[in-house]
């Protein structure tokens, strides 16, 4: 019996407590009565059940909360509201609030074209540097095969920074992988060259790359072929170049005999061997104009070649690689920079703090220039051991 | 006439055409005579009421002096204006039982 008087007191104060949802104008009018019909409604509910109480429960406190928040909403707008809410009434007053707004907006002219101006150019602002950030960091350049497997690699002091590497290193690593499918070195940066032409010359970009550049980005060839093994192999024997399929088209009319033709560069005389697809312009944020053998860095940037092509000093361009399916960077990392290692061991040159360079290979999601990711553990020139 | 009362308002001016009454016996007469086709609580039932109020249909009235069951709380009358809109939705429907009445017997055989 205590129990009973008990569970009736609580359920009592519970409804009271719930019935403060309503306006307090509401509540003293109606309250009092509201409680004594819930306690009956209760005690009859009781009758049939655990769950038909938990039920008359549930729909009281989803009743109280609409129906009390509908009273909160008529007593605030100054009057009750006479249809019953629903769907009907809800949409009424999402047309009404709209109506009100416009005629807000409306009644303040200066406001309104302010405001409008003010998203209109926000608007602009964040489409145009989206579509920037989007073409030039997450979308796949034109060409560009599997985006998502190529990294670019270079190197990193104390896991710092990305920073060019040199010729017989990329070479090295090249030979040795069994993580890359390919790896293949390129000038981070587009070099500016003098194209001959009948009356002067003119300047063009060229990129100086390696013999298996285009192959491991998955590009084909428009016109004619792309580099040849030995084509990148020893300093200046090979002036050859392959075209950019827009310079093609807007220097040389798109003419088709151009393949086996030759022109200058830098005053040297180069064999078009080949014109790329449509739309790649290269893997950088800049595009190029054309691709020479990075045999012949020394006519293009007006170096020796030799120097730069077999010194592990002379560290002056980057390379791509494209990750086996299923490799991960990290993985690739270790694998690298343990061949790093491996040749500066054999020539008595064991890394020191000073020179704790590392491989890191970088994302290149879009296919063109990266920014460098932190290094991972895996990376550590000391942890990786000589094999 | 067109109906004007929507059937929860219908039934509680109905159960209040005989006699005066506390808001927990309306909830009960409601459920009656409707046979458990108007679900009415406690919240659904006074947000009705408060409208019919409001409307002028129904009023509160003076505890009958038989009655000594204060518990019950506050008492409810039909006023004249409800009255009337019930006696109007008494027509309504008579009219429209008259006109049910008048369908042929394939229809009603159908039904």
């Amino acid at each position: 019996m205590m129990a009973a008087v008990e569970a009736h007191q609580w359920a009592d104060t519970c409804y009271g407590m719930l019935l403060r949802v309503y306006p307090e104008a509401y509540r003293r009018r109606f309250a009092d009565d509201m409680r004594r019909t819930f306690l009956s409604d209760l005690a009859r509910v009781k009758a049939r059940g655990g769950v038909a109480v938990l039920a008359f429960w549930i729909v009281t406190i989803a009743q109280a909360f609409w129906f009390g928040s509908a009273e909160r909403r008529a007593s605030s707008a100054g009057g009750p509201v006479f249809e019953p809410p629903g769907r009907h009434k809800m949409r009424l007053s999402l047309v009404g609030d709209v109506r009100y707004a416009l005629r807000l907006l409306r009644r303040s002219p200066v406001f309104t074209l302010t405001a409008v101006v003010s998203l209109a150019l926000g608007l602009a602002g964040s489409t145009v540097i989206f579509g920037l950030a989007d073409a030039l960091l997450f979308k796949a350049g034109p060409g560009i095969v599997d985006a998502d497997r190529l990294v670019e690699i270079g190197r990193t002091t104390g896991g710092e920074g990305f920073d060019n590497t040199s010729a017989p290193v990329v070479r090295y690593l090249a030979a040795h992988t069994t993580t890359l499918e390919r790896i293949a070195g390129t000038t981070f940066d587009p070099t500016p060259i003098s194209l001959g032409t009948a009356d002067g010359s003119e300047r063009v970009f060229g990129q100086l790359v390696s013999a298996g550049y285009f192959e491991v980005l998955g590009v084909r060839p428009a016109l004619g072929r792309f580099f040849h093994a030995d084509e990148d192999r020893s300093a200046d024997s090979h002036p050859v170049t392959v075209l950019a399929h827009r310079f093609w088209q807007e220097r040389f009319g798109g003419d088709r005999e151009i393949i086996g033709r030759t022109i200058r560069l830098n005053n040297t005389t180069f064999d078009v061997v080949g014109v790329a697809q449509a739309e790649f312009e290269g893997s950088t944020l800049v595009g190029t104009d054309l691709w020479v053998p990075i045999a012949m860095v020394g006519p293009i940037r007006g170096e020796r070649g030799a120097v730069l092509l077999d010194s592990a000093r002379a560290v002056w361009h980057t390379a791509v690689g494209r990750l086996k399916p299923g490799v991960s960077r990290e993985v690739a990392a270790a694998e690298l920079n343990a061949w790093y290692c491996s040749p500066r061991r054999r020539s008595g040159r064991s890394p020191t703090p000073a020179s704790a360079h590392h491989i890191v290979p970088v994302g290149t999601p879009s296919g063109s220039r990266a920014r460098p990711e932190p290094a991972s553990g895996g990376t550590n020139p000391r942890g990786g051991s000589a094999r | 006439m067109a109906q004007t009362l929507k059937p929860a308002h219908f039934h509680i001016l109905l159960a209040l055409a005989d006699a005066d009454c506390h808001g927990y016996a309306i909830m009960q007469t409601v459920r009656e005579q409707s046979g458990g086709r108007v679900p009415l609580q406690t919240g659904s039932f006074y947000r009705h009421l408060t409208m019919l109020i409001d409307q002028g249909l129904v009023a509160e009235a003076p505890a009958p002096k038989h009655v000594d069951d204060t518990r019950r709380g506050t008492h409810y009358r039909l006023t004249p204006l409800g009255r009337r809109a019930l006696e109007a939705e008494r027509q309504y429907l008579t009219g429209l039982v008259t006109a049910l009445g008048q369908l042929g017997p394939s229809t009603r055989r159908s039904r």
